[in-house]
């Protein structure tokens, strides 16, 4: 009951502001935000496009941070945040390129070009499913092996974008951004802090129930070390792996 | 339904519409309607359903972006649920254990 | 002090690399295993593109050369790290007295010699059965450049992440799965400079300076994780860091960390 009852602190909070702030976001894009010119209506996918693979980037360099002192300073704490940024950075990516995939579709007639961003976005994702895949399946060295992926995920980041770059770019640049209209602006802040929210908020479940697993699992391992274990007690310890 | 379709590439509708009728108007008060002939407002109804399809399109586009978007967080934070409850069970495993060995502690001795 | 150390790690990759080869052109099994490998998807491009416009060539040809030489560099260090948990000596060798640099050196040399003899064969195979895929008179050298560049760059992600798959519990499908999302940038940009220097094209070397110094970035940083990946748990005493409390800890067991077995005996 205890880790159940942990489990409602800032996270809850966290997930109860994003659900407060994605109602509000919602009104301000559809009521309140003019419809762009050239795209259309479809532009509003743009409002939680943009907060998702601004996410990916922010969580890919936690990972990549956290997976740094992890080997460095050989932290189980870095290791576990490292984890939990892994998998939302992942879950961001699969946001952030599915609905691209659509928005390209309604505004350039096309799901996939090969432009620098979206291949940059696609590789990074794919980084980080080898890095979830590598951490779950990696074996014995999977811990360390999969933070030295995500170093050079994280690492790649200017690397892919610099090496994808001699492709056309049909992305909409970072000036376009820049130089949005003052109400699309308003528009697009609640909906970035609500997606923000929300996957910090994940984050720090995801983050929570590492702590307690490696907890569950020294303590098991304590109780079994302290005599000679029965068979019963190998089977939680490997399954909450 | 929108009062700005241009119109003014046409030519004036009196040209050829307006100006047959016209005479007949001072006989019985009929008024003809002018500036709406039949090219004029085929061209808009093609320029409206072109517009509703573009709007339709757009509308569905929205509707799948944010249902893919919310539910690939509902399923990870279901993801997370059942993570949690597996570790509840873990625990209750690990409490029921300890309380086992301690009653055997107790009695063993 | 620095300069006698990294004297130090380059003579000691230098005999560790002499060591590899020795072995190697004893038997050769690496060499034909990876040529062979080479000339099969050589001959599953021939048959599989024989029909292919020359216009298309231009463009196609560097992209067959690079996911080949992914693919046989996926085999090759397979193979170059198989053979030393075969033997047993991977541990012996970072448990022995030897800088984990030039450890890492060796192997990412060995790899990238197997990788050019490849090359060597691939390179010249494409231009026979694509004739059209370059202009008259293109550059040898700047082919020569590019491919040692390119597979400098994917040898040296390679070597780290094929090392410590090996070293662990040996699941070398992960290999894949890490090394082509994580070398994309190394060998798209390759992709570019074959491009340009099949065309001629004035900045090819403008390009190839640019691999030259990701390939620098990605060495750095391989050596310098080599360590940690790899010795991290198994030999807690050594390197820096505050061992005390070691990543190994109270988990290790049920990981099945790596035990005193993998520290066997060196049967060179």
């Amino acid at each position: 009951m205890s880790a159940l009852s942990r489990s409602f602190g800032r996270p809850g909070v966290l997930l109860c502001t994003a659900l407060v702030t994605f109602p509000y976001a919602l009104q301000r894009v559809f009521l309140h935000t003019p419809i762009e010119s050239e795209m259309g209506t479809a532009q509003k996918i743009f409002y939680f496009h943009l907060p998702m693979a601004w996410g990916l980037m922010l969580f890919a360099m936690i990972s990549g941070v956290a997976a740094v002192l992890q080997l460095l300073r050989r932290s189980e704490r870095a290791e576990d945040v490292a984890k939990a940024a892994g998998e939302v950075c992942a879950l961001l990516g699969i946001g952030a390129l599915m609905s691209g995939a659509i928005w390209g579709d309604a505004t350039w007639g096309t799901p996939w070009t090969g432009d620098a961003r979206l291949v940059t976005t696609a590789l990074l994702e794919l980084v980080f499913i080898a890095y979830l895949i590598v951490a779950k399946f990696g074996g014995p060295m999977a811990a360390r092996l999969a933070a030295a992926l995500a170093v050079f995920g994280a690492l790649d980041v200017p690397i892919i974008y610099y090496s994808v770059k001699i492709w056309k770019t049909t992305h909409p640049k970072a000036q376009v951004v820049q130089s949005l209209p003052p109400e699309m602006w308003a528009s697009l802040w609640p909906c970035l802090f609500a997606i923000l929210a929300c996957s910090f908020a994940l984050f720090e479940l995801r983050l929570r129930q590492e702590r307690v697993g490696r907890r569950l699992d020294e303590a098991w391992l304590a109780l079994s070390a302290s005599d000679v274990a029965p068979p019963e007690h190998t089977a939680p310890s490997g399954r909450s792996a | 339904m929108n009062p700005t379709i241009p119109t003014s590439t046409k030519t004036p509708p009196t040209a050829d519409q307006g100006a047959v009728p016209a005479p007949a108007q001072a006989e019985d008060g009929y008024e003809a309607v002018t500036g709406l002939d039949k090219e004029t407002v085929a061209l808009k109804r093609t320029y409206e359903a072109e517009v509703e399809a573009k709007v339709a399109s757009d509308y569905s586009h929205i509707v799948w972006a944010y249902g893919i978007l919310w539910s690939l967080f509902c399923g990870f934070a279901i993801v997370l649920l059942v993570r949690g409850a597996r570790q509840q069970r873990d625990l209750q495993a690990l409490r029921r254990e300890l309380e086992r060995r301690g009653e055997q502690a107790v009695d063993g001795p | 002090m620095l300069q006698n150390a990294s004297v130090t790690a380059l003579r000691q990759t230098w005999i560790l690399a002499r060591n590899d080869l020795r072995q190697e052109l004893r038997e050769l099994e690496l060499l034909i295993t990876s040529v062979f490998f080479t000339v099969v998807i050589l001959a599953l491009y021939a048959v599989s593109f024989a029909e292919m416009s020359k216009s298309a060539q231009p463009k196609a040809v560097p992209g067959m050369l690079w996911i080949a030489l992914a693919f046989v560099g996926a085999l090759t260090l397979t193979r170059v790290f198989e053979r030393e948990r075969e033997a047993d000596t991977f541990g012996a060798l970072l448990a022995a007295p030897v800088n984990r640099v030039a450890i890492y050196g060796a192997k990412f040399s060995v790899t990238l010699l197997v990788l050019c003899v490849c090359s060597a064969v691939l390179v010249p195979g494409l231009m026979v059965v694509f004739p059209s895929s370059g202009v008259e008179g293109w550059s040898a050298l700047e082919m020569l450049a590019t491919v040692l560049l390119g597979c400098a760059g994917f040898a040296a992600v390679g070597t780290l992440f094929a090392a410590g798959l090996a070293h662990g519990g040996g699941k070398n499908v992960l290999l894949s799965v890490v090394l082509y999302p994580l070398t994309t940038p190394v060998l798209m940009m390759s992709l570019v400079a074959t491009q340009r220097v099949l065309q001629a094209h004035p900045g090819a070397w403008d390009i190839l300076a640019k691999i030259a110094a990701v390939d620098v970035i990605l060495l750095i940083v391989g050596g310098a994780l080599f360590e940690s990946v790899l010795v991290g748990g198994a030999a807690r005493g050594s390197g820096g860091g505050d061992s005390s409390r070691g990543a190994g800890g109270a988990r290790a067991p049920r990981g099945g960390e790596v035990g005193p077995n993998m520290l066997g005996d060196d049967s060179r």
